[in-house]
């Protein structure tokens, strides 16, 4: 059997109908969009989130740093400033993870 | 997105063929239906800006290979397709009743080849394999045909 019978073949099979139980266009693009909608909400959401738990985090550490320099002298200021930039940066990765 | 209009020209454009080559690969009517679905809310979801129809279809026809390899690996690659049970007077090879007992892989690089006549890129494109390759796997899956037809 050469290429021109096999195509003739498949091309004769090519004219037979399956019927299959279709979906409208309409209801595939609303499906398609609705997700789309909700999926796009919940990413914003969530980038919303990590903002407000990192400014939260900075919030924190300024009021740190600031309590500190007025209790501490300078070289117990170093560290109490390195201290809670580790803490605070541990805890931020860890809010980020968790949203 | 693409829009709600030009989707649908699109779909009616390319349903009918595509539900063919589905049909051919899949092992049942419900799985068939399920995978045409599924190409279709996949393509839109997918925001592919490719250009002309053609390109469209093609990954069209991409998205329903993989999702057939899925269905593929989930079962025996030998099960017969419930669709084309019966042998089609008008057609003197019954070429369904042969691709039944074909591979599904094999199924696919025929039906593309010499249904939707497509060329060995293009193949290769959509079945995600090389052009090399195509020609080789092609090849086989003819020979096989053959020898199918033959017992």
């Amino acid at each position: 059997m050469n290429d021109d019978q096999l195509k003739a073949a498949f091309t004769a099979e090519l004219q037979r109908d399956v019927q299959l139980t279709r979906a409208s266009a309409a209801d595939l693009w609303n499906r398609a969009r609705r997700d789309e909608i909700v999926e796009q909400y919940a990413r914003d959401a969530r980038s919303r989130r990590i903002a407000d738990r990192v400014f939260g985090v900075v919030e924190l550490f300024a009021a740190d740093v600031a309590a500190a320099a007025l209790i501490l002298p300078a070289g117990g200021l170093v560290i109490a400033v390195i201290g809670a930039a580790i803490i605070h940066m541990a805890g931020t990765l860890a809010l980020m993870v968790r949203a | 997105m693409i829009g709600a209009g030009d989707f649908e020209r699109f779909y009616r454009d390319t349903l009918p063929r595509l539900e063919k080559f589905v049909a051919r690969l899949a092992g049942s009517r419900a799985a068939a239906e399920e995978i045409v679905q599924e190409t279709y809310y996949r393509f839109l979801r997918s925001r592919f800006e490719g250009g002309s129809d053609e390109e469209r279809r093609r990954y069209l026809y991409r998205i329903a290979v993989n999702l057939a390899k899925n269905l593929w690996s989930r079962q025996r690659s030998e099960e017969t397709i419930e669709l084309v049970a019966h042998a089609d007077a008008s057609n003197s090879i019954d070429v369904n009743g042969v691709l039944a007992r074909m591979a599904p892989r094999e199924r696919a690089l025929l039906w593309l080849a010499y249904a939707e006549g497509c060329s060995h890129r293009e193949i290769a494109e959509v079945m995600d394999v090389s052009a090399l390759s195509v020609r080789v796997l092609l090849s086989r899956a003819r020979k096989r045909f053959v020898e199918l037809m033959d017992r």
